[in-house]
Parts: structure tokens; C-alpha cells; sequence
């Protein structure tokens, strides 16, 4: 069996044996038993029971993508569908593969934080932290709960928006996640409340919160706002190498929603992520998406700008070392007037890594006065890496403005030469060019993960820190 | 006598340097040699529809490539163009600058590819494509693409796609020029910078002549 493919779990590459905590855990391979088993087992509205068998004859039907990364070496009769999240944490944290925990002391994790992120099943401090933030939210009347839980406590709700921004059919990996889904946030915000801190899925400790395929649902009412940050920037050691989440937004009129994701699965993982918002009329909706990690991320975060005045934006960061592909960008469709797009994309490719930047821009006849700004710079910083850029700008509207421009360029030998002369080395005047220049995405990041992704950076770089 | 017969082939020479394209009936593929330069001129004013590729391979190393688009799509018409930029060797340039106005109903699908292989290092490759549409019921596709698999390269593309400029517009007619005359010379300007690029004076001017019937015959369309 070739590294690629998924190993079962338990003799995975690092090697180390996962004692067999057996709680439930569905049989490998995908069918309509299992899909019926998951079903059972979460105890679910017989709606949604429907809803999974008829996206996994969806999922049948569907063929793989024919451009873009490669992905026939998925095996999916050899996966498993569903294990319980106690199943696929690491018991102890000398069981975590060495280059990560190095990793996670290089980038000065607290040690607390770092068991969490290692999958190591402690009980983080935060807990206490957590049951104020939800009291305080809740006061508010925010939702802010586990899929599965918010299936059986709020079914009208969900059941009103659940697939209705990201179909079962629109592509096979969301009707895979259609069928399969486990895990992750449903966030419902009244009309007015502003969330004045970002929400983070870190708090919802005890749930799932590293999923397979996570099934988020946000509904941001009139006027209101949030900010939601999803995953790190450590290393999040993975077992299971197909990871297929569905990411569904809903902005109302005037709310305001930012999506932050900084993504860094260990280099076995297939990122393959279906993410998308409608906004509504004057509403703003923003992805900040950062792709470090995985062997191949496809994900290209999309705005429907559905409403007069709606604005959107997209700001995307990836980083491809060797044998990495990320074919990331970003979509933008305008189908009311004076809607706004903007998209800018920052990728690295290094040691034989590469970076594909695909976009799309469409603008129906009906969204007058609409407005468009791409912008992506790649940097290439060796001969053995590649990077591509695929935008598509589909225009049905002479009242509309549109404008795109791409940059691929290598480290200036200039700005490495002043740095080398004042005494730096070569890596670290490399590293340090790098971060100048995915600086203004990073600016957009909390401060602590802003900085945890200059260090990761360097250290990725071959420079020092300290 | 002989300075002056040297001069004549040079001239000579240099007017052989450009190849225009007026239709795209059948594919265009260019090989360029080490050392070549070499511009072509693309002037699609013909109606009908038109679907075409332009590949320039390049391989040999230190050439140049500059390639001028001017386009004018009026009536049903539409035009499928699709551009190759193929870097094979290293050291060598190419240029595409392609600007359209769009008329009435006119479809504009435009694919422009830009390959860096491997081993061609030192590659500069620039495209630029501009679009002015002039009608609501227009429609236009751009696909800019970039395949780079070297590191020491420069390599850009742009794309605009919008309409005639209104504060412009409203200068010249307060300066008394009709809104027709107002609209003609923006169009003829949006041209301009594309015409000044090709290296021979007598094209240039046949150049301009030509756009200035076409457009002012479509604008004379469009009023009635």
C-alpha cells in the first residue's frame, strides 16, 4: 500500500500502535448500512436520515473533478465513515510523531494548548473560560452548538437552512459530507447582537472539534456580526486522510460575517472543502482563508452576493512545501446591482511544492454597477516548484467593472543581498522576505496567530527563530 | 549609393518582422528561433464568427515576441480567441497586449495561456487584456492563465473589463463636442497606446484609419 492511500487506523506511517478504545466505530467502506448506522447512532430526525441516503446516491452518481489536484489515489471503499472523536485522539503526548511536537515547542505553544492541538485528550483550562463565553452568548440569544446537537435541540431551524447554500449535488465531495457528516459548528446570531469576539470552534472542546467532515452552518440575522476562527496554525496531527467539510453561510441584510480558517493538517491529509455564504442586500461577508498544511487542498471559498449593495471579500494565503499541492483562490458570483468582490491571493512554493490559484468572477445581467478587484502574487522560491493561476471572468453586463491582475515572481536577489549584508543569514533574510510578503493577509489575523504563522513560516524556510 | 541600399533592406527587413493576423480562420502557430524578434499585429474587424488560436513556442533562447490585439466585435458576432505564450528556453520575452470593444450583442471569449517550462529561466512574459464594452447585452469571458514551472521568471498578466469612462465623457462634451464625437475619440484613444507599438509608421496609420470608419459607423448604428 502506497503512503498516499488511507492505512487503517491502526498502523498508520508514523507507526505508533493506537490502543483500540472501542466506543462505535462504523465498519471501512462506504454503504447505505453504514450511512443508516451513523444516522442511528447520533439518533437523528428521520428528515435528515433522508437527506443522507439520497446524497449518498447523489455522491455515487458524481464523478471526481477532472482538473485540479490529483486525486484518483482516494481509496474510498478503504476509509472509515465514522469513529467516535475519543477513538482518533493520541492518549498520550509522547505518542505524537517527533516533527510535530518539535514543531508545536518551535512555535512556543503553551503546553495545555499544545495536548489539545496534538489530539491528546486532556482537559484543557480553557473549560472554565468556556462555560462564561457561552453563558454570555446565550444571554444574547446566540446559538452556538455542535451540529449533531443542534440537529435534535433546534430541528425547524436547521432543517430551514441545512443544504441550502451548498446543495448535496453541487460537487462529489459535498454530497460525500452530505451523506457522512459529523461534527462540527451550527451558529445562529438574532438581528442586531454583535458577537464582539471571535468565536472560536477551540471552545466547543468537548464536541468533535476536529472532524472528518465537519458540517458548519452560521446564520448571521439583520444586523448583526461575527467573527468565527477554524483550526490553527500548529500542526493538527490527523489519522484520517480524507478530510470533506462543508462550510454554509448565511448573511442577512446589514450582518456582517468573517470566516477565518487557518488550515495545517499533517502532510497525509486530502483537504477537500466546499465553503460557501450568500449575502443579502448591503451585508458583507468576508473568508480569510490560510492553507499551510496537507498533502492536497482543494478549496475555493465562494461568495453569492444575492442582495443590492452586498460586499464581499476574500482574502487567501497558501504555503506549498514538497510534495504539497494547494489549488486554492476564491469565487465570486454577483447577481444583484451594485454588488462589491475583491480577492486577493498571497501563495508561496517551495522545495518542489505547488501552488494553483483558481477564481472565478460572474456577473449576471441583472447586477448593474457591480464591482471586481483580483489580485494574486505568487512567489516561487526554488527551481523545483511550480505554481499556476486559473481565473475565469464571465461578463453579461456592460455596467459592470472588472479587474484582475496576477504577479508570479521569485525572491528578489536585491532585497536578499541587503539583508545578507547586514548580516543575516540566507534563510532567515528568506524567511523574513516571506512573511513582508504574506504580511497583508497575516495583518488580518488575530495577533497570536499572526504571530504563531510568521514563526511557522520561518521555520518552514529553514531559518531559526529566536 | 550603397549606405542607402543597406538602409532599404533594414527597412526592408524591419517590415518583414511583423505578420498581421486579420482573421482567425485557421490557427496561428509561430515558432520563434534564438535571437528572433518579432511582432504581430492581430486586427479583428471582420464580422462573422471568428474562432482562432495564436501559439507562439518558443524555443530558442534571448528571442522576443510582441503581440498587438485590436478587436472590434459588433452585430450577433461572435469571436473565440485563444492565446499561447510557451516559454521552452530561457532568456527570452514575450509581450501580448490585446484590447476589445464590444458593440451590440457581440460575444468576446478570450483564453490567454502563459507556459514557463522547466529549464527557461529568466523568462519574461507579460498579458494584458483590456475590454470596453459599449452595450448592455454584451458578454465577455476572460481566462488568464499562468503554468509557471520556474523560479527565476517574470510573469504578469491584467485584465479590465469595463465601460466608457463618464467623467471623461462629460469633460468633452462641456469642451462642445457632441456625445457622439465625445465617445468616438475616448474609443479611438482606448486604441491608441496599442497602435503606437507597432514599429511601422505607414501600418500605423492604415491602422487608424480603419478603426475610425468601423467605430464611427457603429456609432452611427447605435443612435438610430
Amino acid at each position: 500500500m502506497s503512503q498516499l492511500s488511507v492505512a487503517p487506523i491502526t498502523d498508520y506511517k508514523y507507526g505508533f500502535h493506537k490502543p483500540e478504545k472501542y466506543i462505535f466505530k462504523a465498519k471501512k467502506g462506504l454503504s447505505k448500512k453504514i450511512v443508516e448506522e451513523i444516522s442511528w447512532y447520533k439518533n437523528e430526525p428521520d428528515w435528515m436520515r433522508q437527506f443522507r441516503l439520497s446524497s449518498l446516491d447523489t455522491f455515487a452518481f458524481l464523478s471526481l473533478p477532472t482538473w485540479g489536484a490529483d486525486l484518483r489515489r482516494i481509496d474510498f471503499a478503504d476509509l472509515y465513515y465514522y469513529i467516535r472523536p475519543v477513538d482518533r485522539k493520541v492518549h498520550s503526548w509522547k505518542e505524537l510523531p517527533n516533527e510535530i511536537r518539535d514543531t508545536y515547542d518551535k512555535i512556543g505553544i503553551p503546553q495545555a494548548e499544545k495536548k489539545f492541538l496534538g489530539g491528546v485528550n486532556a482537559q484543557y483550562e480553557s473549560e472554565i473560560v468556556y462555560e462564561s463565553i457561552q453563558k454570555s452568548l446565550s444571554t444574547k440569544g446566540v446559538i452556538f452548538l455542535d451540529m449533531e446537537s443542534a440537529v435534535k435541540q433546534y430541528p425547524d431551524l436547521v432543517r430551514q437552512y441545512f443544504g441550502t447554500v451548498v446543495p448535496a449535488d453541487d460537487n462529489k465531495f459535498a454530497a460525500l459530507n452530505s451523506a457522512v457528516w459529523s461534527g462540527g459548528s451550527f451558529i445562529y446570531i438574532p438581528a442586531g447582537v454583535q458577537v464582539k469576539m471571535p468565536l472560536q470552534a477551540y471552545f466547543r472542546i468537548n464536541a468533535a472539534s476536529v472532524g472528518q467532515f465537519e458540517r458548519t452552518l452560521i446564520i448571521a440575522e439583520e444586523g448583526s456580526f461575527l467573527h468565527y476562527i477554524e483550526g490553527c496554525t500548529a500542526p493538527i496531527y490527523s489519522t484520517d486522510s480524507l478530510h470533506a467539510a462543508v462550510v454554509e453561510i448565511i448573511v442577512k441584510n446589514g450582518a456582517r460575517v468573517r470566516y477565518t480558517t487557518i488550515q495545517n493538517w499533517s502532510t497525509n491529509v486530502y483537504n477537500l472543502v466546499t465553503k460557501r455564504m450568500k449575502i443579502e442586500e448591503e451585508g458583507i461577508g468576508e473568508w480569510v482563508d490560510g492553507n499551510i498544511g496537507s498533502k492536497v487542498t482543494m478549496k475555493y471559498p465562494s461568495m453569492f452576493l444575492a442582495g443590492k449593495g452586498a460586499k464581499g471579500e476574500i482574502l487567501s494565503l497558501a504555503y506549498a512545501g514538497p510534495n504539497q499541492h494547494q489549488d486554492t483562490g476564491g469565487k465570486a458570483i454577483h447577481l444583484a446591482p451594485d454588488t462589491t468582490s475583491k480577492i486577493t491571493s498571497k501563495s508561496v512554493s517551495k522545495g518542489g511544492g505547488a501552488t494553483s490559484f483558481r477564481g472565478y468572477i460572474q456577473i449576471f445581467p441583472e447586477a448593474r454597477n457591480s464591482k471586481v478587484k483580483v489580485a494574486c502574487n505568487a512567489l516561487i522560491a526554488d527551481s523545483l516548484s511550480h505554481s499556476n493561476t486559473y481565473p475565469v471572468m464571465k461578463i453579461g453586463n456592460s455596467k459592470a467593472q472588472v479587474e484582475h491582475e496576477a504577479v508570479v515572481s521569485k525572491i528578489e536577489e536585491e532585497q536578499l543581498f541587503y539583508l545578507m549584508s547586514r548580516g543575516l543569514k540566507k534563510e532567515d533574510s528568506e524567511a523574513m522576505i516571506v512573511n513582508g510578503f504574506i504580511e497583508p493577509i497575516v495583518k488580518e489575523l488575530p495577533l497570536e496567530y499572526a504571530v504563531e504563522l510568521n514563526r511557522l513560516m520561518q521555520l518552514e524556510l529553514g531559518g531559526k527563530i529566536g | 549609393m550603397r549606405q542607402t541600399e543597406n538602409r532599404k533592406q533594414k527597412r526592408e527587413k524591419r517590415k518583414e518582422d511583423i505578420v498581421l493576423i486579420q482573421n482567425l480562420r485557421q490557427d496561428f502557430i509561430y515558432k520563434l528561433d534564438a535571437g528572433e524578434r518579432r511582432t504581430i499585429v492581430m486586427f479583428l474587424c471582420e464580422k462573422g464568427y471568428q474562432n482562432g488560436k495564436i501559439k507562439i513556442i518558443i524555443k530558442g533562447n534571448r528571442s522576443a515576441i510582441k503581440l498587438l490585439g485590436i478587436i472590434i466585435g459588433s452585430g450577433q458576432q461572435k469571436i473565440e480567441l485563444s492565446t499561447l505564450q510557451h516559454h521552452l528556453q530561457p532568456e527570452s520575452k514575450s509581450y501580448f497586449y490585446i484590447k476589445s470593444i464590444l458593440f451590440n450583442q457581440a460575444k468576446f471569449d478570450y483564453r490567454g495561456l502563459i507556459r514557463i517550462e522547466k529549464g527557461a529561466q529568466k523568462s519574461d512574459a507579460y498579458l494584458k487584456s483590456q475590454n470596453l464594452l459599449m452595450s448592455p447585452s454584451v458578454e465577455v469571458e476572460n481566462r488568464p492563465f499562468l503554468e509557471i514551472s520556474a523560479n527565476d521568471v517574470k510573469c504578469t498578466h491584467g485584465v479590465t473589463i469595463g465601460k466608457i469612462d463618464q467623467q471623461q465623457l462629460y469633460y468633452l462634451t462641456t469642451r462642445g463636442l457632441t456625445n457622439k464625437e465625445a465617445t468616438k475619440l475616448l474609443l479611438l484613444g482606448f486604441f491608441q497606446d496599442v497602435i503606437q507599438e507597432i514599429p511601422q509608421e505607414t501600418l500605423q496609420i492604415e491602422c487608424k484609419k480603419k478603426i475610425s470608419d468601423i467605430i464611427s459607423k457603429l456609432l452611427e448604428r447605435t443612435n438610430n
